[in-house]
């Protein structure tokens, strides 16, 4: 009866090695990739929603889940499941200073504005935005700035002057 | 012989994911570099006096080193990994007046 016992966890113990084993075939990946697995990554605008009205300031949150931001690690080695934010407006159209205020300003000392305003935080803040149809997009981004490939995007119409949203200011490094 | 060469002639360098290729480049004054991005993601090109802001995939940046220095640079986004040196070395010439 010991003995049945002893060998049936032995068998166990192999099967569970296996399994172990076969998940662990990761290492096997190319060397020198830029992009860090993020699997199970996503975010997804809460503000403003998609076909929203705003003003023509514009605050703008989305949420993360699956993916940790870390501020301190922005320009560093990449992370598996760490990054930062990239938030687009019309392209990169209005990622500058004067719209995007101090995310503007870090990718004016970034060498990208025009093209992206760099977040560590959920959230961010447009000022000024003309009126008229907008599309805003979030990219989900490794240290070194290359993307992940999760992404989200929205779609919303500045009716009027004035402020729109929470009120939360973005004013986080990168 | 088997020294670095000093250039005349326009200088390439490759800003690849996540470097410069050559990290080091000795020229004559006068001399215009370009640095193409090779790589798959933005890069910049900022040093002392020179900012290429975002160099996009396969684009280029150009600049025209005149004066005799050492000349280090970055790229901003990508600051602890990718960092190079331009030298640009001058004749020497001393004026010949009493």
């Amino acid at each position: 009866m010991r003995l049945r016992n002893i060998l049936l966890m032995l068998a166990l113990s192999a099967v569970a090695a296996l399994g172990l084993a076969a998940c662990g075939g990761g290492d096997d990946e190319d060397e020198g990739t830029t992009t860090a697995a993020t699997e199970g990554a996503s975010v997804s605008f809460t503000e403003p929603t998609d076909g929203a009205t705003t003003a023509s300031t514009v605050t703008a949150d989305v949420e993360v889940s699956g993916f940790e931001i870390d501020a301190a690690a922005v320009g560093k080695a990449n992370e598996e499941g760490k990054g930062h934010l990239h938030f687009s407006m019309d392209g990169g159209k209005y990622d500058y200073p004067k719209y995007s205020g101090a995310n503007g300003k870090l990718a004016e000392k970034l060498g990208v504005e025009g093209q992206y305003s760099p977040s560590t935080e959920p959230t961010i803040t447009y000022k000024g935005l003309p009126r008229g149809e907008h599309t805003l997009e979030v990219d989900l981004v490794n240290n070194d700035h290359s993307e992940t490939g999760t992404s989200a995007t929205t779609t919303f119409e500045v009716t009027s002057s004035g402020s729109s949203g929470n009120g939360a200011k973005s004013d986080s490094a990168y | 012989m088997g020294t670095a060469t000093t250039q005349a002639a326009p200088s390439e360098v490759e800003a690849f994911d996540f470097g410069f290729g050559p990290e080091e480049v000795t020229l004559k004054p006068g001399t215009t570099v370009t640095w193409t991005n090779t790589g798959e993601t933005i890069h910049t090109v900022k040093g002392k006096g020179f900012f290429s802001k975002a160099i996009d995939p396969g684009g280029g940046y150009e600049f025209t080193f005149r004066k005799p220095g050492t000349y280090k640079y970055l790229c901003t986004l990508h600051p602890t990994q990718m960092r190079g040196t331009i030298v640009v070395q001058g004749p020497l010439r001393r004026a010949a007046r009493l």
